[in-house]
Order: C-alpha cells, then sequence, then structure tokens
C-alpha cells in the first residue's frame, strides 16, 4: 500500500512536469512559459530612460559608443567601418531580433519548420517564386563585393554577438510563446530581406488578368480603357522633357498570343495601397531659401514595424534614418550634406512566360523553335513535429516554374528581376556617405530591384529625382499580358542603360515630386509598364507645390497630412448630378436629403470622425463595379483587371462614350448612367445601414479600421481601430493596414533639420513601453525632431541634461 | 516544515536560474524526504513554498516592468492579468506539492 501511494505521487509529479512542458493543442507549453525566472515574465524589453553604453570585444576591432536618446533610437559612434555595422546588427537585434528571424524565414519558405504544417502552402509559394534562387544570386555577386561583403559579414558578426549571449530567459515573447529558439543569422538572411522588399513592391503582376481581359474584350478595350499613359496623367518628369540619347531597340513586336488557362495559376495584383510620396522643394520655393525634403512611404503597418531608427556614425560617414531591420545602412534619411527619399516604381519586372514541356518528364521545353533542358530544385521544407515536405520546381531560362498543368503538358515560369545578381546595398553605403549630388548619382548605379523614385536634396542648394532601377529592354505591351515562353521575342535581352532611366535636376518649376505615378509622358523612349498609380496623389502635390515661394518645414509636415481626395472632388459631383437625372432623386427620404445635402457642401477632405467621406467612396466604389459589370459578366474568366477611378470617372463625364462602351463591349444593353448611380446610391446606403446600423456610427476612420498589425498575427499585440483622417488616394495615404510606414522631413540649411514620426516602436518586445509608442503621435498628425549629433560627447551630454523631445504639428 | 519550505525556496530558485523549470521536483522531492511528519504536511509545504516562490517572483518581474508585459500577456492569452497570476502559482505550486509528498511518501516516515 505504502509503495503503490508513494510510486502513485511520483507518477503524478512526473506527469505533471511532462505536461507543463509540452505543448497541448494551441495551448503553449505552461512550464517554460510561465517560470517566472525565464519565461515570459522576463520578456519584458527595454523600459528604461535614456542611456549610453560602450560595446567592446565580441569581435569589435575598438570600442563603440551607443547614446539611446528618449525614443530609444541608437546613436552609434563607431572608429571604423567594420565596428560602425558590427553595433548596427548588435543593437537592431536586441530590439528587433523575433521580427528578423520571422521575416527571414517567411521570405526563405522555412515558418513550417517552426510553426507547423499549416505553414507549408506559404513555404512552397515563396520557394516557386524563387525567392532563395535571387537571395543566392546575390550571395554571389556580394561575395565579389570588396566593400558590401565586409558590411554584411560585420553586421551578421554584430546579430550573431547579441544572439550567443541570449538564455532562454532572455528570448522575445514570441520564442517562448510557440517554443522556439533563435536560429544563428547569415549574410543570406540580409539578401533574403532584400528579396522580401522587392517581392512586397515589384513582383506583382496583371498578366493573367490581362490575358483575360484581351481574350474576352480585344486590344480596343484595352487601349481605350486600361491605357498605359492616362489621359489625366501628371508625370513624375513634366511632360515635353527631351530626352538627349539614343535609345536601345527593343525585338520586333510579334503577333498577339493566346495563352491557355492554368487553372491553379494564381498572381497577386500589384496592390494599388502601396505607395509613397516624396518631393523636394528647391531654395527658390523656400522662406529659408534652402531647400526641403519630404519623404513618407505607405507600406503594410506592423508591429514591430518595418522601419527601425537609427544614427550611423563612423569616420567616413555621419548618417540618420530609418533602416530595415536585418540589413545594414541606413535606406532612408539624411547625413550632414544630404538627404533622399524613396518612392516605389510601378514598372514592371516580372513577366509570366507560358511554357510547353516536350513530355511529362518535363526535361525539355520549347524556346525559339528547339527543345531546351530545363533544370530542377527538390526543395525540402522542413515541419516542426512532422516530417518534410518535398517540392519539386522546375527552371528554364525565364525562370522557375510556379504552376504547371502536366496532363496537357503546360506551364507558367516566371521571370523576375529580382532573381538577378545585384549589390543593391551598395547604393546605401555610398548614399550614406555622399557629399554632393555626384556621389548619390554613383551610388545609384547599384540598385537594381524594388526600383524606386530616388528624390534628392542637398545644402548646395541642389534637387533632383531619378526613377531608379534595372529595367529589361520591351517593345510597348511586352509583358502586360502572360507571354509566350518559346518566342525569343519575350526574352529579356538588353536593359535600359542606367543614364537612360527617367531622371531630373533641378528642374524650372522649383520641385520635384513622385507618388508612384507614370514617371513619364509617352515621348520617354522607352516602354516601362502599363499599370502606375493612377494620378491622384502626385497631382495634388504638385498642385500644392506650384501654389507658393515661401514654403516651410511645417507646410511639408502638413503637406504629408494633405486629406484632399482627387477622386471625390472629381467624381462626386457627377455621381450628383447623375442622380438628379434619375427619378428615384425626388423620393428620397429627409434623412437620405440630408446626406445629399452634406455631401454638395463638402470640401472633399478624407477626415476620420466625418461620414461625406464614407458615402462618397462607398456610392462611387459600387457605382465604378456596375459599369464595368456590364462588360465583365459577359465572360466568365478571371481574374479580370478593372478599370480605375480615374477612368470610370472619365467615362461617367462623357455620355457619347459611355452609350459607344456599350454598344462595343457590352452587347448593345446596359443600363443608364442615372440608372447605375441611383442604384449605386441605394445599396450605399442599405449596406451601411445593414452592416453598422444608425449613421452616427458611418464615421470614416471606424470604417476605414486603420490598424497596425502584429507579424505573428496576435490579435492582441495588434493596434487596431485607430482613430485618425486620411484615405489611400490622398497625400494622408492611408488604407486598413496600409498607411505612411515612415514620415520625413528633411530642411537642408547649413545645420541640417529634420522630422520624423513612424507607427510603431523601437522596441519589437510588446512587454516595452517602446512598442506601440510612436503610433498615437503618428495617428494625431505629430512629428518628432530627429536629433542628429556631430559626436558621441554631444549625444551624450543632449541626455545628460535631461532633454524631452517635444513632438511638433504643423 | 520549515526545512522543506528553505530547502525548496532556496533549491528551486537556484536550479531555475540555470536549468529548465521541471528540475523544480528535485529540491521539493529532497524536501519531502527529510522535512515533514506527515503527508497532508508535505504536500502542503511543496504547495506554498513552491507556489509562493513562483508568485513572488512574478510579482517582483511585473513591479519591474510597470506591469506592461503582464497585460500584453494577458490579452494574448484573452485571460484577466490576476488569472496569469493564478496558472504562474498553479503551475508552481501543484508541480511543487506533488513532489514533494512523493518524496515524504518515498521514505515513508510518520504514522
Amino acid at each position: 500500500m505504502k509503495w503503490i501511494k508513494a510510486g502513485g505521487a511520483l507518477l503524478i509529479t512526473l506527469a505533471l512536469a511532462i505536461v507543463f512542458s509540452s505543448q497541448l493543442g494551441p495551448v503553449p507549453a505552461l512550464g517554460p512559459l510561465l517560470n517566472p525566472v525565464s519565461g515570459f515574465w522576463q520578456s519584458d524589453g527595454p523600459q528604461h530612460k535614456p542611456h549610453h553604453v560602450w560595446l567592446t570585444g565580441m569581435g569589435l576591432q575598438d570600442s563603440v559608443l551607443v547614446v539611446y536618446d528618449d525614443r530609444r533610437v541608437p546613436h552609434i559612434f563607431a572608429r571604423n567601418n567594420h565596428d560602425v555595422y558590427f553595433a548596427q546588427g548588435y543593437v537592431t537585434a536586441q530590439d528587433r531580433l523575433w521580427q528578423m528571424d520571422i521575416q527571414a524565414r517567411s521570405g526563405a519558405g522555412t515558418l513550417a519548420e517552426i510553426l507547423g504544417e499549416g505553414l507549408v502552402e506559404i513555404d512552397k509559394e515563396q520557394r516557386r517564386k524563387g525567392m532563395m534562387f535571387g537571395a543566392l544570386n546575390k550571395l554571389e555577386v556580394y561575395e565579389q563585393d570588396e566593400l558590401l561583403m565586409p558590411t554584411l559579414t560585420a553586421y551578421t558578426d554584430g546579430v550573431n554577438a547579441w544572439i550567443n549571449q541570449l538564455s532562454h530567459r532572455d528570448y522575445p515573447l514570441e520564442y517562448k510563446l510557440i517554443g522556439h529558439k533563435p536560429a544563428p543569422w547569415t549574410p543570406l538572411h540580409t539578401l533574403v530581406m532584400h528579396m522580401n522588399m522587392a517581392s512586397t513592391l515589384a513582383s506583382g503582376t496583371s498578366a493573367a488578368g490581362m490575358s483575360n481581359v484581351r481574350e474576352a474584350l480585344g486590344d480596343d478595350f484595352i487601349n481605350r480603357f486600361l491605357p498605359a499613359y492616362p489621359a489625366d496623367m501628371d508625370p513624375i518628369i513634366p511632360e515635353n522633357t527631351q530626352w538627349p540619347f539614343n535609345p536601345v531597340s527593343p525585338a520586333e513586336v510579334p503577333d498577339a498570343f493566346s495563352p491557355v488557362t492554368l487553372s491553379d495559376a494564381n498572381y497577386a495584383f500589384p496592390s494599388p495601397y502601396l505607395g509613397s510620396n516624396s518631393w523636394a522643394v528647391s531654395g527658390y520655393r523656400t522662406e529659408s531659401g534652402r531647400p526641403l525634403l519630404s519623404n513618407d512611404m505607405h507600406l503594410e503597418l506592423s508591429l514591430p514595424s518595418i522601419w527601425y531608427e537609427v544614427q550611423l556614425s563612423s569616420p567616413d560617414m555621419n548618417v540618420y534614418g530609418v533602416s530595415l531591420p536585418g540589413a545594414p545602412t541606413v535606406i532612408v534619411g539624411f547625413n550632414s550634406d544630404v538627404a533622399w527619399g524613396v518612392t516605389n516604381s510601378g514598372a514592371n519586372v516580372l513577366d509570366v512566360y507560358e511554357i510547353t514541356f516536350e513530355d511529362e518528364s518535363l526535361s525539355r521545353y520549347r524556346h525559339d523553335g528547339q527543345w531546351k533542358e530545363t533544370s530542377y530544385v527538390v526543395e525540402e521544407i522542413p515541419v516542426a513535429g512532422g516530417h518534410a515536405v518535398i517540392d519539386t520546381v522546375w527552371y528554364t531560362h525565364h525562370g522557375p516554374v510556379g504552376f504547371l498543368d502536366r496532363e496537357n503538358l503546360k506551364g507558367q515560369a516566371t521571370q523576375w528581376i529580382a532573381h538577378r545578381a545585384s549589390v543593391d546595398l551598395r547604393t546605401f553605403y555610398e548614399i550614406n556617405r555622399a557629399g554632393g549630388y555626384t556621389e548619390f548619382v554613383e551610388g545609384l548605379q547599384y540598385f537594381d530591384v524594388p526600383a524606386q523614385n530616388f528624390t534628392y536634396a542637398d545644402r548646395e542648394g541642389n534637387i533632383s529625382l531619378w526613377h531608379n532601377g534595372l529595367f529589361p529592354v520591351r517593345w510597348e505591351g511586352m509583358g502586360d499580358f502572360i507571354s509566350d515562353g518559346s518566342d525569343p521575342a519575350y526574352d529579356w535581352n538588353e536593359f535600359i542603360p542606367r543614364d537612360h532611366v527617367p531622371n531630373i535636376t533641378n528642374p524650372e518649376r522649383g520641385f520635384v515630386s513622385s507618388a508612384n505615378q507614370n514617371p513619364t509622358d509617352p515621348e520617354y523612349p522607352y516602354f516601362l509598364g502599363r499599370f502606375f498609380a493612377s494620378y491622384e496623389r502626385g497631382a495634388r502635390i504638385n498642385e500644392v507645390l506650384s501654389e507658393r515661394y515661401d514654403f516651410t518645414y511645417a507646410d511639408m509636415l502638413g503637406l504629408q497630412l494633405d486629406n484632399v481626395s482627387l477622386t471625390a472632388r472629381t467624381g462626386l459631383p457627377l455621381l450628383l448630378s447623375l442622380f438628379e437625372e434619375h427619378s428615384s432623386y425626388e423620393e428620397l427620404s429627409s434623412e437620405e436629403q440630408q446626406f445629399i445635402e452634406q455631401l454638395r457642401s463638402w470640401n472633399y477632405e478624407m477626415l476620420g470622425d466625418a461620414i461625406e467621406p464614407t458615402l462618397s467612396r462607398l456610392w462611387l466604389t459600387k457605382t465604378r463595379r456596375k459599369i464595368w459589370d456590364q462588360v465583365y459578366s459577359r465572360t466568365d474568366r478571371r481574374p479580370v483587371r478593372y478599370p480605375d477611378n480615374s477612368r470610370t470617372i472619365q467615362l461617367m463625364a462623357d455620355a457619347d462614350e459611355y452609350e459607344m462602351m456599350l454598344n462595343d463591349f457590352a452587347g448593345g444593353n446596359g443600363s443608364s448612367l442615372p440608372e447605375i448611380v441611383a442604384q449605386g446610391w441605394k445599396e450605399t446606403i442599405s449596406q451601411l445601414r445593414e452592416e453598422r446600423g444608425t449613421p452616427d456610427n458611418w464615421n470614416w476612420a471606424d470604417v476605414q479600421n486603420v490598424r497596425v498589425v502584429h507579424l505573428g498575427r496576435i490579435d492582441a499585440l495588434t493596434r487596431a481601430g485607430i482613430q485618425t483622417h486620411g484615405a489611400s488616394e490622398a497625400l494622408n495615404s492611408k488604407r486598413g493596414s496600409v498607411g505612411p510606414s515612415w514620415r520625413m522631413v528633411v530642411s537642408l540649411e547649413d545645420e541640417i533639420r529634420a522630422w520624423g514620426v513612424y507607427p510603431g516602436g523601437q522596441s519589437g518586445s510588446p512587454g516595452s513601453v517602446h512598442y506601440d509608442d510612436f503610433i498615437q503621435p503618428w495617428a494625431d498628425g505629430e512629428f518628432f525632431p530627429l536629433h542628429f549629433f556631430e559626436s558621441g560627447e554631444e549625444a551624450i551630454s543632449w541626455i545628460q541634461q535631461g532633454h524631452q523631445t517635444q513632438r511638433v504639428s504643423p | 516544515m520549515k526545512a522543506s519550505v528553505v530547502i525548496i525556496v532556496l533549491g528551486s530558485w537556484g536550479l531555475m536560474l540555470f536549468l529548465p523549470w521541471w528540475t523544480i521536483i528535485f529540491p521539493c522531492f529532497i524536501a519531502g524526504l527529510i522535512g515533514p511528519d506527515r503527508g497532508y504536511k508535505a504536500f502542503v509545504a511543496g504547495l506554498v513554498a513552491s507556489g509562493g516562490l513562483w508568485l513572488a517572483l512574478a510579482l517582483f518581474a511585473d513591479f519591474q516592468n510597470s506591469g506592461v508585459l503582464t497585460g500584453q500577456m494577458a490579452s494574448v492569452m484573452d485571460l484577466p492579468v490576476w488569472a496569469v497570476y493564478a496558472a504562474t502559482l498553479f503551475v508552481g505550486a501543484v508541480t511543487g506539492a506533488f513532489a514533494c509528498l512523493a518524496g515524504y511518501l518515498v521514505l515513508g516516515r510518520g504514522r
């Protein structure tokens, strides 16, 4: 009896030890998680006041001073370039290790290794996209680069120096929740992070949607309603600019190609919401007589944030700005002489090719009248708590085959500029040290992908903009549709020489600007792609910047927060006047009449606490959908690319063209515009009532639901329902989880002054006060003055004097 | 019983600093071997000493962090903050209690 009791108690003890150490379904292992000495209780992250530390040993060549200001921005002062990048890796890992790890895994297709079976398909997709293929190609040329490889290695060593000194107790919270530990960093991880950026910004394609539209409606429809050069575009480089060079000629234009449909093929359209604003104003338009530069990049808003603020100082460099966790250098910022910003290019750099295989072995494919050899990579996807999944990815000379129809011996391959070898980070290495315009332009040549509009201003008074990246030389329309992978006319043979890319310096109008719109008018001798951002934001910037000659930095902050919607300004008056022509307009309830009155007197500002933006946006969206559904309902091919708001508004303003559109493309029958607009209104009101109840719940901010989303999709660590102004087509460009991810304004006076803010916080640790402390100022339209110190002594004395950063608003 | 509590608190704390959480069963077991003269006393000693240690250390960590992390953790687990404490107390207390009882029963002292 005694032994039974003792044995029972022992068994229960062991069972408890085992049960509390195991993950049970969604419940993490409670013992390690709740352990007060090393569990989540210890993952608190930084809470403390401004301070400074000296880093020594660990592989550093000298001692490095890191001064944390009151917003926890590290100001790194090193005595050589090795140490500055080592320290950057070290401090970034300290604040953002889990983010770096999970993002690198996401790019490399190794999420299932820590998160289990559910992530296998996502991993597979990344591998078929060639993410690692591109990163490995890049690594080869980095290894040859005498500046960048030491930079990458130093950064990597810094990250690993931080990781190596961690015990379980120090791991970021998320590791404890999933019961995993950080993996060592390598230079390849940094290049995967670069591939992630390329994937976010330059891997969308409309090819499948456009081939479907062409098949159903023909080229006439496309040329009229999905034009490469929209009538209202306000290009980045002003119209009628001369191009003083002899362009490289593309291949001969082949006959139109009709692809077969692959049922599982699935490509992301380029996101119309990812975009950015950037401009530089020359001294003759500013109060100080010196240039002002402004930039805000609209990206997926995440916690931890995509950006990490940092100052890097070494004997040949002193630079401040935002960096990408996982990559050395400053990506957007300024030094004591120059400032630069970026907006994304919509140029088409990913083509989809239909591949015809010889037989079921898939070992050869058709190209240029011959059968050519394929190659393949066997991808092994490790799975936590399960067997590795094997996936074979076939490659043609175009690139990896993402989708296969073995029965019909067809496939679709993608050729993507990001697959090519390039040392893009070298650009930032050079620009971080640039003393003037010549060095800035020399630095640009290394940057291939994702192509950006680099906006530039310096203390000498120059302003400039380069639409910079590697672009294949295309015949007009090449790559707009699914390409014939067997026809060499679709191959990428030549690339636009770097001094031929669209660029402009010190223009007469006194400013340069970009908001992702068409870079040039049709006179530019190269075809870059069909779909750039619609004109609204670009035109608004140009409209405001043309008005005055006494701009101050506060005006620039204010312009970033501008909420005027050109879509509403052009579209709403049309909706209202077309509605008046319809019989139901006379029968509106008194409440609806009140809405109409409000819309009539509205100033088109997309304010969070108003309902006019909600009504206007929803009404126009429904109307647009209804207009084009009359055309697209005649085909069951999907996906299809819809004409954008601006083209729809032009059509609504032209009764004859609308009539023609119905006759030529909708089989001659369709509804009148007043009828469609009236239906759109009715559905707008009923949808709002159904989904949101009474009109006091229809405020724009509630409909937009601006949110900053935790990278691991843990809802409790996401910040949602942020009350703020703005809309995707306004300069204050926000929509759901996309918005200004870093706002910066730089005044290039004798002593550079700068302001910035991003929706997040420097620490990735949810237990830190610095996890989300910038979100409220960001939502309220406030900025922080950025502290750019000349020396470590100045930085230390600044924090010792107990300064506090005071927010500013325009 | 006092001796048991001291052994459990010091032993567990020391081990947890360097080794996985479940190694607390060893000091608790040893405390059970040499301390209590009744089974329920052994159980209570483990419960109070180990649970108390976990609770006190958690409170201390939370205090240092001004409660920010505990709040986040509670919302991640979709529980009130007190329940996060309760869960922590529970894991420490129950494991300690059974380990201590097992130690007592193996030696089989008392009546």
